[in-house]
């Protein structure tokens, strides 16, 4: 007998049973599934539905001053800026849209999503419409309208998913695409939406739905085309040339771009060509001192660098030092001593950084003729006077002005913040002790304390004659404030660098400031970028807080200025318009930010082994 | 690194450039430091003082108001409007002959005092009374010198009419109000004395300006208001429509005259503002205007010496030769800058203390001879 | 051949000397910032005198010429009394927010966590929402959403159980009334009965191993006393006598005893530190080699305490204030117990205070003086604060609840615990350790962000210092009290949130 086994009969094999799906089951799922959540959900849901029927009502409510915000859309962005001058603002957007889309395009930002979830957002979106008409205090045409769109929208995404079949759940769709889609509704929206303004025909007697103003509408939509175009050209980049090139130019742009923007574009400064442009002396020629300086400091790095010079060049990096620290107490361009100050700086790095082959080297003489070149280039257009005619007493206000605050304050605050976080751990108790003190009496008084004592304290310790607006106060407050916080969350990251490296790197020779700045702060700044992107946010919303020290930032337009505004119509009873419209306008940054950050996160994979 | 090196380089240069004011060139920062000021320090009589500081600057910086209604507002596109704005310009063309050299900087009534005494302004047309205290110098004063007075007010409440009030109210009718007042004003201790003495009890609520203590009323959170009369006066006609507002008492509680401020021992500055202020009251008492000073500017001797001729009183203070001029022409009389700005909101000169002198009022000038 | 080997330990040149170099280049950046300080003290000091200024402390004694719109003492008759007011302003505003924020944050975060959508999206919605608004903004949005509201008018006269319009917000609350000290006593005694008993529920529980209901009984023994106390509170009135014997006790103590007192207990403070840190160092073979830090640390604690110390007994003035505090303290309670006028204080210790809203003066309505009366800039604040730090706090508390690890949870409904339970025995006593460093730092974000009531006119510190140095020009004085103020709150605050932090890391193994 041949060993067969003979099995009974049994049925042929099945596909295994889908999981029963569908809303009726999601609900028993998600909303009932004990009675306890069941009664949370009838609890909840209704105490959700009575609130947004009131803040709806609210909103849209007929006694509503959105004509208030509508027609002072300009002043929040940029307060008095001279109507003849707008051109620069619009240049200055121009060139921030080009950089991100260009960077959009370089950093591969994006990807692909499937057509499944674009019909889920879709179908959300339908729904959210739809039950918008049904709460908010809409006519029945607004409503019925609505409510057909919302219908639309769902049903037209089940029929598409429907019909992609099981191609919908691929991930095919690229990203970009979809978030194009969005500013370029916006931008259609601009001129066919309807808002609530005052018209200057009527000589500003009522509220009527005109479309947005015509001034604004071009120039939105020149941004538009101009950032779809840079995301192509940024795309026709990645193929002609390696990522890593494109992507350091595109960083090189926007380090350039954004100071340059500030400092020349928006700020026009009048610049004494006289002084720039002449020989040498103590108290004129920026661009020659510039040129000897770059050239000379190049020379001396260069030798310097050698690996023969040894204690020779320790001793010519001391005595820079000691010129730098002596040359504060002689009269002469603050440009002079600031480039002996970086002299003496790379003059005692250059050893350590620039010696060996000559990579480094050339590496470090680069590094220097940027200090330089940006060095000068800073203090030249920051010391002549802003053309910009306004009243005011700085050039911009508004959004304009959060947003220089902010960006100048948390990079500005980078450097210190690490150098701080560096000295808090360091093994040399005097720095230790200086950086704990500073950081622990920073971070211990509120924001807003420190505001007013800069406004207020700054001028009582300034020497005589010398005057600092009240911006730049600010300014430096935010950033020495902003670096304390910053500190604490890079010592957590260098805390976090596991001693094996310091090690290593010992063993391989490195120096203490080798170790530094190649070992130890790339893995300890990468492991706190959560911590950073937050402190990003941070920064942004204190901001804010200015209007208490009298500047005309964002909030203070929409808090000050505009309910005070008699003329040309009254809008003493448009209080909550402006503030929800500024919460509006912050949340959309800020939400933005974050939501980039957690995707950033994802991406390098950190806290991931 | 590229970028850390680069950062590390714009913390320095901007930190150190920003010993700069935007407007000032980087020099003077760097030659005051060390060698002797050719700068004006603020607030001492150095040899060039204010007016020399003004005139290297090109530009006066004025502190005003934030909001105050018909003397310092503050339009959406950034022109500032006001009686005080007004003088502003007035000094403006007197030293440089362009009213329009002027830098506006509104301050709250709580930092004005130290916006002067810092030097971040150069004089203050803020509705500032004129007190001994804030005259005086030491712990117990503010430190300050005042100019000609150019608008006599007094304080007085507000109140709204559904409440009882009348225009004849007193203290004795605010019994257990709440009310609304600005901190660091006069205004604060005088309705605190006031009420004291009358034995009656009221709530204070400091606010910070103008437009917040309005707020506060409109809405019922104050039942009363107190704060110089004209600022009262400004309010009700841009915001009480209905009329449910009424002034009280008839004749105010205090003396309030309000007048520029500037720093102390500068007599130079002194006089400029000074008889800037007085050549538009003595320009209103001859009846010369904007529009027929050139015709009139020889109709006697005083009115040659201050806006024709060869200017010597002009540039014994140290002004251009045709400083007043300018004045009339660019920024008005007295009387058309009263007019222009007060009397839309209802303050008119006939009958109050800011009427000539020749017509029972108290704005008198010394002869400019 | 023997070759002789000789060990010779050669230091480097000097310039070459890592220790050497170390220290040159710490006193050389130590004598830079050195320099700028003294710089900016001179400029400074030149400056005040120049501009007319004045740098002193007389504004703390004399009269400031302010009112206050609410606190314990509208009219302060010193700018230091009138500081106190702003310090006690914002401790209201502190403690009742950080009681309501950790409530409402961890019932948010729990609720993020929840698998009811709906639950689960409403609260995510309020975290998104709240936590990407500065909150400044939410602030001036309270404020304005009060003035909305009409103001009294004659139609709302009478007792009401709760009142808004724009002149506040008005609830019922509960009052201490005149037994209140004398009841307080009979609870305190309670609570120390209470950790007694609580004790030993906890010994029977673990020598028999059945549930003891610990906190049910010692709950029930504080609850015992005080219901006691309710009724028996009179026979507390001895205790009168008591106070005021102290009292006088300490106002016939001379001013150097105090001195002594304080100084010697300085250096004791300084002493013992210095000891425990020592014994923390010591090694079964005798003492550890003391590093360069460890060295610094004890002179700096031996220098902290010889100041201090020289500081009290030259400084009078803080020994008079300490006796001056305990005998008013004294005399204080003294009032409160024992014969008023008309014989022993009997009646109720709390009293229940509804508000209402009355006629003043020539027509004008107000709130009376029952129950609370919620101001705009105290509710703007304290609801603008409060909400912000809750969501915050949800984010910690969500956090942390993730951080447990799974098998616990995994592990509890393995053994049939329903996940409520799990929750409360289980995850959070576990999530709690976790949890505790941040939420300390979100209490500090609270207590520095009521600074923020300057902008809605709340009398805190902050608006109090401004509105004194307006009046008087002390602007650095009052400068210098506001950051001694923070950095004392800070500093006590992350010690008691260290404490809670120490003890919890000594329970794990």
């Amino acid at each position: 007998m041949t060993g067969r086994i003979v099995l009974p009969d049994t049925e042929p094999e099945r596909p295994p049973e889908p999981p029963p799906h569908g809303p009726i089951v999601w609900a028993h799922e998600n909303l009932f599934s004990t009675v306890a959540s069941g009664i949370l959900t009838v609890v909840v849901g209704t105490l959700v539905v009575l609130f947004l029927v009131g803040v709806l009502g609210f909103i849209f409510g007929a006694d509503r001053r959105w004509d208030a915000v509508f027609f002072n859309t300009r002043l929040m962005m940029t307060q008095a800026y001279p109507e003849d001058q707008y051109f620069r603002v619009w240049l200055s957007l121009g060139i921030i849209v080009s950089l991100t889309g260009l960077s959009l395009a370089v950093w591969q930002v994006g990807g692909r999503v499937s057509l499944n979830r674009i019909t889920r957002l879709l179908s959300s979106i339908g729904a959210g419409l739809i039950g918008l008409e049904v709460l908010g205090p809409f006519s029945i045409r607004a409503r019925v309208i609505g409510i057909l769109i919302g219908l639309v929208l769902i049903g037209g995404s089940y029929l598409v998913k429907r019909a992609a079949g099981e191609r919908a759940k691929q991930e095919t769709i690229p990203l970009m695409a979809i978030v194009g889609i969005v500013p370029a509704l916006g931008v259609v929206a601009l001129y066919v939406l309807r808002i609530p303004t005052r018209l200057a025909e009527d000589n500003y007697a009522e509220q009527v739905l005109a479309p947005i103003a015509n001034s604004t509408r071009i120039p939105i939509t020149v941004l538009f085309v101009v950032g779809v175009v840079a995301y192509s050209v940024g795309v026709l980049m990645l193929d002609r040339m390696p990522n890593a090139t494109a992507r350091v130019a595109l960083v090189g742009l926007w380090v350039l771009s954004l100071p340059a923007i500030v400092l020349t574009i928006l700020r026009d400064p009048e610049l004494d060509y006289d002084k720039i442009l002449a020989i040498p002396g103590f108290q004129e020629g920026y661009l020659w001192w510039a040129v000897i300086f770059a050239v000379g400091g190049s020379l001396l790095i260069t030798y310097l660098g050698s690996p023969a010079r040894g204690e020779g060049g320790r001793a010519i990096g001391g005595l820079l030092v000691v010129v730098a620290l002596a040359s504060w107490g002689v009269s002469m361009l603050v440009l002079i001593r600031l480039f002996l100050l970086f002299l003496a700086t790379f003059a005692l790095a250059a050893p350590t950084f620039g010696g060996g082959e000559g990579r480094a080297r050339a590496r470090i003489v680069g590094l220097w003729v940027m200090t330089v070149a940006a060095a000068a280039y800073f203090v030249v257009l920051v010391s002549g006077p802003s053309t910009v005619q306004v009243q005011t007493t700085f050039f911009i206000g508004g959004l304009f002005l959060s947003f220089i605050l902010a960006i100048f304050g948390i990079v500005l605050s980078f450097p210190l913040g690490v150098l701080f976080a560096l000295g808090r751990t360091s093994s040399m108790p005097i720095f230790r002790l200086m950086c704990v003190a500073y950081i622990e009496v920073v971070r211990g008084v509120p924001f807003i304390t420190w505001l007013l004592t800069a406004i207020i304290v700054f001028p009582i310790f300034l020497p005589l004659g010398v005057q600092v607006s009240n911006v730049v106060a600010v300014l430096v407050m935010t950033v020495l404030f902003s670096a304390a916080y910053l500190a604490e969350n890079v010592r957590g990251g260098l805390q976090s660098v596991s001693g094996g490296q310091i090690e290593a790197a010992k063993a391989l020779g490195m120096t203490t400031a080798q170790t530094t700045v190649f070992i130890i702060l790339p893995q300890a700044l990468r492991a706190v970028i959560p911590a950073l992107v937050g402190q990003v946010i941070g920064t942004f919303k204190d901001t804010s807080l200015v209007i208490i020290v009298g500047l005309f930032d964002f909030l203070a337009i929409a808090r000050n200025v505009i309910p005070n505004q008699r003329v040309p119509f009254n809008n003493l009873d448009a209080l909550t318009e402006p503030l929800m419209y500024a919460a509006l306008v912050y949340w959309i940054f800020t939400f933005s930010f974050s939501r980039a950050s957690q995707r950033l996160e994802k991406k390098l994979g950190v806290g991931e082994r | 690194m590229v970028k850390r090196f680069v950062l590390l380089i714009a913390v320095l240069a901007l930190v150190a450039a920003a010993c700069g004011d935007d407007d000032t060139v980087d020099e003077t920062t760097a030659t005051t430091a060390a060698v002797t000021t050719t700068a004006a320090p603020p607030g001492q009589a150095a040899p060039g003082g204010t007016l020399a500081a003004v005139i290297a600057d090109g530009k006066l910086d004025c502190g005003v108001s934030t909001a105050a209604p018909a003397f310092t507002e503050f339009a959406p596109d950034g022109t500032v409007s006001g009686f005080d704005a007004d003088f502003c310009r007035a000094v403006a063309a007197a030293i440089f002959g362009d009213a329009d050299a002027v830098q506006f900087r509104g301050t709250t009534a709580a930092e004005r005092f130290d916006v002067l005494k810092s030097g971040e302004v150069d004089v203050l047309f803020r509705t500032t009374t004129w007190t001994m205290s804030r005259d005086a110098s030491g712990e117990a004063g503010v430190g300050g010198d005042f100019g000609p007075t150019t608008y006599f007010d007094g304080q007085q409440m507000m109140g709204k009419r559904d409440r009882g009030f009348t225009a004849n109210s007193g203290f004795a009718d605010i019994d257990g109000a709440i009310v609304c007042s600005i901190s660091g004003t006069t205004t604060e201790k005088n309705i605190t004395e006031g009420a004291a003495a009358a034995g009656v009890s009221i709530t204070l609520e400091g606010v910070v300006d103008n437009p917040e203590s309005m707020e506060k009323f409109a809405a019922g959170t104050c039942d009363i208001v107190t704060t110089d009369g004209s600022a009262l006066v400004g309010s009700k006609a841009q915001l009480d429509e209905a009329d449910e507002w009424v002034i009280f008492p008839p004749s105010p509680i205090s003396k309030e005259p309000l007048g520029p401020m500037y720093r102390q021992n500068d007599s130079e500055w002194a006089d400029v503002i000074n008889w800037t202020v007085y050549a538009t009251i003595i320009a209103d008492e001859k009846g010369i205007t904007s529009q027929n000073v050139d015709d009139m500017m020889d109709i006697d001797g005083e009115a040659t010496r201050l806006f024709g001729g060869d200017g010597e009183l002009q540039t014994s203070i140290g002004l251009p030769a045709d400083g007043f001029l300018q004045v009339i022409k660019q920024v008005g009389n007295y009387d058309e800058i009263y007019t222009r700005n007060l009397n839309p909101v209802g303050l008119f000169r006939e009958g109050s203390l800011n009427a000539r002198f020749t017509e029972g009022g108290l704005q008198y000038a010394p002869p400019a001879r | 051949m023997a070759v002789e080997v000789q060990q010779r330990h050669q230091r480097p040149p000097l310039w070459r000397d890592v220790t050497v170099l170390k220290w040159a280049a710490q006193l050389v950046v130590l004598a830079v910032v050195a320099a700028i300080l003294w710089i900016l003290g001179t400029t400074g000091a030149g400056n005040i005198d120049d501009r007319g200024l004045t740098f002193g402390w007389r504004w703390l004694t004399d009269p400031p010429g302010i009112s206050i719109r609410e606190g314990i003492d509208l009219l302060p008759d010193s700018g230091s009394r009138a500081m106190l007011v702003g310090i006690v302003n914002m401790l209201r505003v502190t403690v009742s927010g950080i009681i309501v924020a950790t409530i409402l944050g961890t019932i948010i975060g729990i609720a993020r966590l929840s698998k009811n959508w709906i639950v689960n999206k409403t609260a995510n919605v309020y975290i998104e929402t709240i936590r990407n608004t500065p909150l400044l903004v939410q602030i001036f949005f309270w404020a304005a959403l009060l003035r909305l509201f009409d103001e009294p008018l004659e139609a709302d006269i009478g007792v009401k159980w709760l009142h808004i319009s724009s002149k506040g917000l008005a609830i019922p609350w509960i009052r201490p009334d005149i037994g209140f000290w004398q009841w307080l006593v009979f609870v305190v005694v309670g609570l120390y009965f209470a950790r007694v008993m609580y004790r030993r529920r906890i010994r029977h529980l673990e020598e028999s191993g059945e549930e003891a209901y610990a906190f049910t009984y010692a709950a029930g023994t504080v609850l015992l006393f005080a219901l006691v106390g309710w009724f028996a509170h009179p026979l507390m009135a001895f205790l009168g006598p008591v106070w005021g014997g102290i009292a006088s006790f300490f106002g016939a103590l001379p001013t150097w005893v105090v001195q002594a007192v304080l100084a010697v207990g300085a250096l004791g403070i300084a002493g013992w530190w210095i000891k425990r840190f020592l014994d923390g160092l010591r090694t079964p073979a005798g003492l550890a080699k003391l590093t360069d830090d460890d060295i610094f640390r004890i002179v700096f604690a031996s220098l902290a305490g010889v100041i201090f110390a020289a500081l009290f007994i030259v400084q009078g003035g803080i020994s008079n204030l300490v006796l001056d505090g305990m005998r008013n303290l004294f005399e204080f309670f003294d009032g409160k117990f024992g014969a008023a006028e008309g014989g022993l204080r009997t009646g109720l210790p709390l009293r229940w205070s509804r508000p209402f809203v009355e006629v003043t003066g020539a027509n004008f309505f107000q709130y009376g003086s029952g129950g609370i009366v919620i101001t705009g800039g105290f509710f703007a604040i304290w609801v603008g604060v409060t909400l912000y730090t809750a969501s915050f706090i949800a984010e910690v508390v969500r956090a942390g609840i993730l951080a447990v690890v799974r098998g616990q949870t995994e592990a509890a409904s393995a053994l049939g615990l329903r996940r409520s339970q799990s929750l409360r025995l289980v995850i959070l006593p576990q999530a709690f350790r976790i949890i505790l460093p941040p939420l300390g730092n979100q209490y500090l974000n609270l207590a520095k962000n009521t600074s923020l009531g300057i902008a809605v006119s709340y009398p805190e510190i902050v608006l109090v210092g401004q509105t004194l140095y307006n009046q008087t020009g002390q602007t650095l004085p009052v400068v210098l009290f506001w950051m001694v103020f923070y950095l004392s709150v800070s500093l006590i605050l992350s010690s008691i949130v260290n404490y809670y932090n120490r003890k919890l890391q000594l329970v794990e193994r």
